[in-house]
């Protein structure tokens, strides 16, 4: 019962509130930080990696009238994948200008 | 041709589109598309005869499913094509 536990340093950490307040006030519950970086980090990566798809990805367009063609714009050895076992991007040739 | 020797065969050689960095994922609807766009482009800025316009016949004609280019063709005869050639 909580008259036998260790009195906690305040008194205001009761219920769904208290909970709340551990998980953003870290230094009211330490134990909970390695939780919070992680899956801040975590949330960040998933953000960036949004963020360069809108603003990287081949077929990403934002402004119908000055880039109408984005993919035309890649040079022809431009990796935008991460990870690319078999085709090695250097030795691509770009295709004919007419 | 010479004739294979008997009991041997000669294999076509047989190439499909080259990979282009434009269209790195598995969808190469848009790859199919620039190279219908620009076979024509080609063909009609440059002629019939020139020759780097069959570099982008033969990567529309690997990648395009027959029955879109069909569609395409018969649009462009129309005068109801999308795009710009």
């Amino acid at each position: 019962m909580a008259e036998t536990d260790t009195k906690l340093p305040h008194t205001r950490g009761k219920g769904v509130w208290g909970i709340i307040r551990k998980l953003f006030v870290p230094h009211h519950e330490p134990s909970l930080i390695p939780l919070l970086v992680l899956v801040g980090g975590a949330g960040c990566c998933a953000g960036l990696y949004l963020a360069r798809m809108a603003i990287k990805h081949p077929d990403a367009s934002w402004d119908k009238k000055n880039s109408p063609e984005p993919w035309n714009k890649v040079a022809a050895t431009e990796q935008y994948k991460f990870y690319s076992p078999n085709i090695d991007y250097k030795k691509l040739e770009p295709p004919p200008k007419y | 041709m010479s004739d294979p020797e008997p009991g041997t065969y000669k294999v076509a050689e047989v190439k499909t589109a080259p990979f282009d960095a434009r269209f790195p994922n598995t969808n190469q609807a848009r790859y199919c598309w620039q190279g219908y766009i620009d076979f024509h482009r080609c063909t009609n800025i440059r002629g019939e005869d020139y020759e780097p316009c069959q570099y982008f016949k033969h990567v529309y004609r690997a990648m395009c499913p027959k029955s879109w280019s069909d569609m395409w063709d018969e649009q462009r005869e129309s005068g109801t094509f999308a795009g710009r050639v």
